[in-house]
């Protein structure tokens, strides 16, 4: 059986992402080994990866480029190299969408595909952004898992990553914080 | 100059209570290293300031507990009790409260008037609206976030109508053992 875990970003007020999208506000983040080492360590899990259809887009347009590969070449390895799910209705098929390996489409997103999806193996699905993907699995009750990265900064404007999402009891797992200022913090909701 | 610290249970999506005020979903049995940081925070405070339609609630709420000498927020009761507040106010042009001033100025300009005055440390809590108009006018030194384990999906947000990015310097975060995770930020001023 698969767990499903998350991972991304936050800002100080909430969202994963500015009112149009935006993730300009990563510029803020600035390099630290010891955060590198983190994402490394984590990424080694030989993990499914999981994403909506804009993170997917804005992922396959980085991580298989030489800007990609020179930024991190340990996680553009990892990017290009693990089996990956997108979830999208309006992709067209992966022929025709070519330049990054090992991708799957996952055209509807319910209760039964998301159960066969953890069924057929073991280790760990992670959720990379894909904040609205997120939102549909955790009203589900498919997070196993939450790495929550805060970012020191406030937008006044967003998408709450939250949004109609209810989680009344959330057990803390870890909190560890980084020279650039990033907190993780990492919960198991309560069942 | 004294500095005005900002100090407030939140959810991890950034709410201080349900869209009705709802606190169920805060963890109350504090383990003792979170009351003694909490207290340790507190002790330098020699002001708390409110929005004047949280102020009936808070001295209501925490002088109900001081009389019960036996409640663990007894300590922290008298403090909130003892200490002198000011209230910010547009509607009163009296205290209704002892131990309490109001101010009816525009919010910078008193806040800059207490900020330069003798003293120690200034404390706010709230409410949601209060603290969002402190945050947007930058008068907050420093931020004490202490994140609750639960996601609420709505309520009285601290950041609110703030129409502009801001950044924060991460001074630390420190994890509690009844699952609270204190972060303490400072803005970053340009």
């Amino acid at each position: 059986m698969r767990k499903i875990g998350v991972f991304i970003h936050v800002t100080l007020d909430g969202f994963f992402a500015g009112p149009n999208n935006e993730i300009d506000w990563f510029k803020v983040i600035k390099k630290d080994a010891e955060w590198e080492n983190h994402t490394h360590r984590e990424s080694q899990s030989g993990s499914i990866l999981l994403f909506g259809t804009t993170t997917y887009k804005m992922m396959k347009g980085f991580w298989p480029t030489p800007a990609g590969i020179q930024s991190d070449p340990h996680m553009a390895k990892v990017m290009n190299e693990s089996p990956k799910i997108v979830v999208s209705k309006t992709l067209k098929s992966l022929e025709e969408e070519p330049k990054w390996k090992n991708v799957t489409i996952l055209r509807d997103l319910n209760h039964d595909t998301i159960t066969k999806l953890k069924e057929e193996g073991s280790g760990t699905i992670t959720i990379l952004g894909s904040g609205s993907i997120i939102q549909q699995l955790a009203n589900m009750d498919f997070i196993d898992e939450y790495e929550l990265v805060v970012v020191p900064i406030i937008l006044g404007d967003g998408k709450y990553l939250f949004k109609n999402v209810k989680i009344t009891e959330m057990k803390l797992l870890e909190a560890r914080s980084f020279k650039n200022g990033l907190v993780s913090l990492r919960y198991q909701p309560a069942r | 100059m004294r500095k005005l610290k900002l100090q407030v249970q939140i959810s991890v999506d950034g709410f201080i209570a349900g869209p009705n005020g709802e606190m169920d979903w805060m963890v109350w049995n504090w383990d003792d290293k979170l009351k003694k940081y909490v207290s340790e925070l507190t002790e330098p405070v020699d002001t708390i300031i409110l929005g004047r339609k949280m102020t009936d609630g808070f001295v209501s709420y925490w002088s109900d507990i001081m009389t019960k000498p036996d409640d663990p927020f007894y300590a922290f009761a008298k403090k909130m009790i003892e200490t002198p507040k000011v209230v910010f106010t547009k509607t009163l042009n009296k205290s209704q409260w002892a131990n309490t001033a109001i101010a009816t100025g525009y919010l910078t300009d008193e806040i800059m008037k207490l900020k330069s005055e003798n003293g120690k440390d200034i404390i706010v809590y709230g409410g949601a609206t209060f603290d969002s108009s402190l945050i947007k006018a930058g008068l907050i030194d420093e931020f004490h976030l202490f994140i609750n384990p639960a996601a609420i999906g709505s309520g009285m947000a601290i950041f609110k109508h703030i129409n502009e990015t801001q950044k924060f310097t991460l001074v630390k975060s420190t994890p509690f053992d009844c699952g609270i995770v204190e972060l303490h930020y400072e803005p970053k001023r340009t």
